[in-house]
Formats: structure tokens, C-alpha cells, sequence
């Protein structure tokens, strides 16, 4: 199941909140899920759950839910960081997940290919490095095929 | 040096060999059935294991007893003084019954036989009450009372596989079927007979031979009979001359000689249950009354020390032809005054191996009496002896396929084969004629009832649900997941919150392939794997109305809670059609009586 990725960068928000439901918006402008309220309420109950900060400038919010019709990525870059978690890390990449429900085994192939790539010094560099959407969605595919 | 790189190579190599077991046994993802083949396998080599135990405890107090161990009961008893023929069972029938007396007081349950625990009950046989019981039957038996180790064994077994299930908290229609493992394996090592171990609890116990529940009855008698035969060796209990008809009418004798033991049968069960009632009737103590048993014992073993024991050495000699008409016809029925009195008295024992004796005398006695009125034809008496012993137990124990196949078992003589199915057949439809009870029938009748002997409609899935599951919070992460699935190698973990709520199970085949990335160990949690498809089932509700939720597919085993929403376990397929199975073939006997 290859995903849907859309790219955001640079984000603008400075909280988590305004970050998830922006890249949210993504989603819902290509259909992937209907509303976004209750979609980020759901993944707003899985960083309650437990923060998805990763390590090395990473969150990945997400929510597994029938309200995604699609396996979907919504991803951007903040150019200082958003506080994030209990510990409030800076997370300078922010990649939203939706996952539907009978995708356990394709969001943990793309949770180790994003882990993958938070680990590979160049990869996240230029990652965190893109100016633009288009810089953005480059430097993550050429990461991604590591 | 070249031992050491030997030593090497092997250790390597034995390295190589468990890490590609591990890899097969994950790929297999051993399921609730396999395990069931895994656990039957152990109670197989546990109840040889204490039957072996049981064998050497019962030399030890005989030594004590009577100074003597070589050679069976009939040989030591032959070298003993009057007095001491008569002292020993007497003083063996008090202490049996001082256990039993004590047992009683300390203990507030009573010991469940095999029998009643998985014919009627749900498979729990309690172990203090067992081992009481069986102390009091190493006391008789090992006094040379007139009745059959075998019992004790059976029941050490059963109460072994009771405790390995119960460990293992297995619902009450596996447990049942670990318990009936136990007691095929006891058998199976009494008597050397794999396949007759497991068609005697198939036949007389569960009361049917499924491959649900045969395969792995027939894995419990394997195991076992391997075990013992790695302490006492490959012979046949029964060793037999070659045979063949001489000519295919005689196949007629062996078909009266079926309806004879059959009746013989019928006598000898209203002569244990009426020797059980008149004892029960002198209202002794338990005592007294085990004490007494064991005083008539030892009178009739100071006239003929061949009534004790368990008829098993005699049986030989009989088929070695050592005994002439007379002397057979005197230990027939000495034997069987002997064991009416040890039983009726309350000895714990088993009246299998007497009644193979008693099958064994009868056949033989034909065999002398056909050579009489026929003057012109001798027939085989080792040959009718064996074929009366597998006719007597069809009609006694009425189950003729148990019967035929465990004569074969013992003797390894497939030459007695058309013989003996003609005898069995007819010994098992005189005995159906006759309307005689099996051996068995009191053990089969009375004892614990259970959810079992419930209507169906009056099951609920709380009654056969598993508890203790294993279950994770939400917050776990996927290490520790990962950790759980291997620690207990099962096909799904229970994701239940703080709140005793349960959001769904974990499937084993929807993470599998990642159990072992420590790139996810901490990045994902149970929450993003759970699966919320499968809904939960009410513990109140009855079993009939959730055949259709498994009849669609789907989990093998679904999550139960109770009214609050609390979860209590969960419910798996197999537990439910065996459940169902075994409530439809109770139903249908309590029908049929």
C-alpha cells in the first residue's frame, strides 16, 4: 500500500495543535479523511496516549481510524522547532499520519523507513534544510529510498 | 585437541539445530490445538513418570510388609508363614483405611475420580484428596490385596495432567481433555497399550472418538508408553505360542466361548456391587471396615497365595499351562471372593487386571470343556484363555473396540485377531442382552456435576471463557509487546486500559514479521496496533446465540466482559465447539437412560 504524501514547509504554527490541524487541512483538501475536527481530536487522544516525539527534530502524530479512507502522509518543516511533548522537544519535521484500519503493516513498514531516515545524517539535513514544498518533497523521497 | 573441536562442532551444530527449531516453531505459530498436542505429549511422559514412581513406592512398603520383593505378590506370599499370609492384607486394609479416615478429616473435599472429573465434571482432579486416596492405595496394594494397581496409576496421571492444565488456567472443555490425556497415558503405561490407552478413555470416558480430542489422546498413550518402556523394557505383558485355526468352524467355539464370558461378566459385576452394599451395610468405620476386607484376604491367600495381587503373574502361568481344571477352577473362584471382598470393603484399586483374570480362567475352563465333550478335537486353551480375557473386558467395561485392540497391545499375537472379534463381538451384544451395567457405570453416573451437565441454552460465555489473559495497556510500547508475544507464544494480546476496559487484541499475524525491529520498539505503541473489528461478546449471554459470530470467520478467539464493560477474559472457537460437543452428547445420554 503506498501512501498518499502531501508536503507543508515552512510551517507557520508554533504550538502542536495549530501544527496538527494545519497538515490536517491537507487531508481533507484531498479527501482523505471528510472533517478534520474529529480526526485530530483522535490523534490529539494519541499523543495523550503517549507523546509521538521520535528523537533527531521528528513527531509523528498520527491516529489509526475509519475516518481515513486512505493510508496518508501530511508533512512539514518549522524552521525553529515546536515544542513538543511533556518535555517540550523541538520538532523541526512533522509528519502527520492517517491511518485506516486495516493498515497495521504498512504504518510500521513507513514508521521504520521515517525512523530510518530521522538516523541518516544527510537525509534529515537536507530534509530540515528545504526552503520550499518542493525542496521538501525531494529531499524526503530521496531519503526515503535509503 | 581434535575431542575438543568435536565437542565443538557438535555444540555448533546442536546450536544451529535448536535456533532452527525456534525459527520453525515461530513460523508455525503454534495455535490453541497444537499447544493442546504439546501439553498432552507432557502429561503423556508426567504420568508414566509417576506411574514409575507409584511401582517402586508399592516395592518399597511390600519389602516392608513382607520382607520380600522378587517375584510378584503370589511368589512372596508363597514363602510366607500362615500368620503372615493373613497379618499382611489385614494390616495393609487398617492402614488404607487410617489414610482414608485421616484424609477425610483433614480435608473438606473428596477426591474425584478420573472418571467423574472428565465424563461428568470439568476436569479438575484435586490433588491432596488424590494423593490421600492413592496412599491408601499403595497400602492395599502393596498388602496384597486382591485388586489392580492400575487404578492408583490412572488416577496419579489424571491429577497430574488436572494440575499441568489448571497451571496453565485452560478453560473446562481443555481442561477435560488434558485430564483424559492423563488417564489415557496411565493406562497406556500400565498396560503397554498406546492405542488401547486411548481408546479406553475415548470409548468409556469421553464417549466418543473424535480426532478433536483423539489425537491427542493418542499422543498422551505414545509418550507415556515410550517412558515406561524405557524402565521396564519391550515385552509383551502377555507372551503367546504360535496360533492358527485348525479349521474355520472353530470359530465357533470362539463365538460360544464369547457368550459365555458375557454371562460370567454379568455375575461378576452384581458380585462386586452386591459385596459393596453387603460391606456398606455392616456400617463399620471406614477402618474396620477396609481392615476386614484385608482379613478375608489374607484368609483365602493362607489357602491360596495366588489370590493376591492383581491376577496379572497368574494370568502367565495359566497361559504357560502350569494350572490343571481344578486348581484353575479353585483360584477362579477363590480369586474372586478375594477381590469382592477387597473391593466391597472400599479398597482404593482397580478391578481391570482381575477382570482380565477372571476373563482369562473363563476361556480357559471353555477350552478344557469343549476338549471334553469333543473328544476329537483339542482346542488351543492359551488361545482361549487370551481370547476370553479381551471378550470378558468388551462385555464388562461394553466397549469392544478398546477391548480387541488392547488384547492385541498386549499379547503382540495378531494370530488371535478372527478369534477374538468373533468372542468380543458376541460378548458385547450378550452383554447388551443381558442389560448388565459396565464396570464402570457408577463412576460414569454419579460424581461433580459441572457446566456440562447444564441445557445448552443455560451455558453462558462466562462459563467457558478464559480468564487471565494476557493484556497490555494501551501506552505499552512495541518492545514490550514484542516481549510478550514471545514470552507467551500466543496468537493475540489483550489491550485493556487503566479502567479494566478491553479495546481489542494485538494479532500475532498482523505484527509478526516486525516483532524483532528495534527501530519500532519505542516509536509505536499497543494502541496503534489494535484491532477494533473485533467486538466484544457479554459474559451473560448463552452459547448457542454466539455459534453465528464464529461461524463467520474471522478471530479465533473473541473478548468477553461482563455487564459493566470490564473485561473477564475471552472466548476461542475450539473451546466453544468442544463445549457444544460434549453438552449434545450428555444430552443425548441423559436421553437415552
Amino acid at each position: 500500500m503506498e501512501p498518499l504524501v502531501y508536503f507543508q514547509a515552512p510551517l507557520s504554527e508554533s504550538t502542536t495543535d495549530t501544527a496538527i490541524a494545519r497538515l490536517a487541512q491537507r487531508f481533507l483538501e484531498n479527501g482523505v479523511v471528510t472533517e478534520t475536527a474529529p480526526f485530530v481530536s483522535e490523534v490529539r487522544a494519541r499523543e495523550t496516549e503517549q507523546a509521538t516525539w521520535m528523537g533527531h527534530s521528528l513527531a509523528l502524530p498520527h491516529a489509526r481510524t475509519a475516518r481515513a479512507s486512505k493510508l496518508a502522509l501530511s508533512i512539514g518543516t518549522h524552521p525553529t522547532g515546536i515544542p513538543w511533548g511533556p518535555d517540550k522537544q523541538l520538532a523541526r519535521l512533522v509528519v502527520l499520519v492517517a491511518v485506516p484500519p486495516s493498515a497495521i503493516a504498512p504504518y510500521l513498514i513507513l514508521v521504520r523507513s521515517i525512523s530510518k531516515l530521522a538516523r541518516h545524517p544527510k537525509s534529515i539535513a537536507a530534509v530540515l534544510g528545504a526552503a520550499n514544498a518542493t525542496e521538501l518533497e525531494t529531499a524526503w523521497r530521496a531519503g526515503m529510498k535509503l | 585437541m581434535s575431542g575438543e573441536s568435536s565437542a565443538h562442532g557438535w555444540s555448533s551444530r546442536r546450536r544451529s539445530l535448536l535456533l532452527l527449531a525456534i525459527r520453525l516453531l515461530a513460523r508455525m505459530r503454534p495455535g490453541d490445538r497444537e499447544k493442546v498436542f504439546v501439553y498432552a505429549t507432557l502429561v503423556g511422559m508426567l504420568g508414566a513418570g509417576i506411574g514409575q514412581l507409584f511401582k517402586h513406592m508399592t516395592t518399597l512398603v511390600q519389602w516392608l510388609f513382607t520382607g520380600g520383593t522378587t517375584g510378584g505378590y503370589v511368589e512372596v506370599f508363597a514363602t510366607l508363614p500362615l500368620w503372615q499370609r493373613i497379618l499382611v492384607p489385614t494390616a495393609g486394609g487398617l492402614f488404607a483405611g487410617l489414610a482414608l479416615l485421616s484424609g477425610n478429616k483433614l480435608m473438606r473435599n473428596k477426591a474425584t475420580d478420573y472418571m467423574e472429573a472428565v465424563a461428568l465434571g470439568d476436569g479438575v482432579v484435586r490433588a491432596r484428596p488424590s494423593l490421600v486416596k492413592s496412599l491408601a492405595a499403595l497400602f492395599s496394594i502393596a498388602s496384597g490385596e486382591a485388586i489392580g494397581r492400575e487404578g492408583p496409576l490412572v488416577q496419579l496421571a489424571a491429577m497430574l495432567a488436572s494440575l499441568v492444565g489448571r497451571f496453565r488456567r485452560l478453560p473446562p472443555a481443555q481442561l477435560r481433555l488434558i485430564v483424559a490425556c492423563g488417564a489415557a497415558a496411565g493406562i497406556a503405561s500400565a498396560y503397554h497399550a498406546p492405542l488401547g490407552g486411548a481408546l479406553f478413555v475415548a470409548e468409556i470416558v469421553l464417549g466418543t472418538i473424535s480426532m478433536e480430542s483423539f489425537g491427542p489422546l493418542l499422543l498422551a498413550s505414545v509418550s507415556a508408553t515410550l517412558t515406561t518402556k524405557a524402565f521396564e523394557g519391550t515385552e509383551p505383558l502377555y507372551s503367546f505360542p504360535a496360533f492358527s485355526l485348525a479349521h474355520p468352524q472353530e470359530i465357533l467355539a470362539y463365538a460360544v466361548l464369547g457368550a459365555f464370558v458375557a454371562i460370567v461378566a454379568y455375575f461378576w459385576m452384581h458380585a462386586l456391587h452386591g459385596a459393596k452394599r453387603g460391606f456398606a451395610a455392616l456400617h463399620l468405620p471406614i477402618w474396620l471396615r477396609l481392615m476386614s476386607g484385608g482379613l478375608i484376604v489374607g484368609l483365602l491367600a493362607a489357602w491360596h497365595p495366588e489370590v493376591t495381587g492383581n491376577g496379572g503373574s497368574v494370568i502367565r502361568e495359566l497361559v504357560a499351562g502350569d494350572y490343571g481344571p481344578s486348581l484353575a477352577l479353585i483360584l477362579v473362584l477363590a480369586k474372586v471372593m478375594a477381590t469382592c471382598a477387597a473391593f466391597g470393603s472400599g479398597a482404593v484399586g482397580g478391578v481391570f487386571t482381575p477382570s482380565l483374570f477372571l476373563g482369562a480362567f473363563s476361556g480357559w475352563l471353555v477350552a478344557w470343556g469343549a476338549g471334553h465333550l469333543f473328544p476329537g478335537w483339542v482346542p488351543e486353551p492359551t488361545c482361549f484363555a487370551l481370547v476370553g480375557m479381551g471378550a470378558f473386558l468388551a462385555a464388562a467395561v461394553r466397549a469392544p473396540v478398546m477391548a480387541i485392540v488392547m488384547l492385541l497391545e498386549m499379547t503382540m499375537a495378531y494370530s488371535i485377531m478372527l478369534p477374538l472379534m468373533v468372542a468380543t463381538v458376541v460378548a458385547y451384544a450378550v452383554s447388551r442382552a443381558l442389560d448388565a451395567d459396565s464396570l464402570y457405570a457408577e463412576s460414569l453416573r454419579a460424581g461433580p456435576r459441572s457446566v456440562f451437565d447444564r441445557d445448552l441454552s443455560e451455558v453462558s460465555v462466562g462459563d467457558i471463557s478464559r480468564s487471565q489473559e494476557t493484556s497490555v495497556l494501551p501506552s505499552a510500547r512495541f518492545g514490550e509487546v514484542a516481549r510478550e508475544f514471545l514470552r507467551v507464544g500466543s496468537q493475540q494480546i489483550w489491550v485493556v486500559d487503566s479502567h479494566n476496559h478491553c479495546l481489542g487484541p494485538i494479532l500475532m499475524a498482523d505484527v509478526q514479521p516486525f516483532l524483532k525491529d528495534p527501530v519500532l520498539a519505542d516509536a509505536v505503541i499497543a494502541l496503534d496496533l489494535v484491532r477494533h473489528d473485533i467486538p466484544a461478546l457479554a459474559a451473560a449471554k448463552p452459547i448457542a446465540d454466539v455459534l453465528a459470530v464464529f461461524a463467520k470467520g474471522g478471530s479465533d478467539r473473541i473478548p468477553v466482559e461482563d455487564a459493566d464493560g470490564q473485561f473477564k477474559g475471552s472466548l476461542s472457537r475450539e473451546d466453544l465447539f468442544l463445549t457444544i460437543s460434549e453438552l449434545t452428547r450428555r444430552a443425548g445420554v441423559r436421553a437415552t437412560n
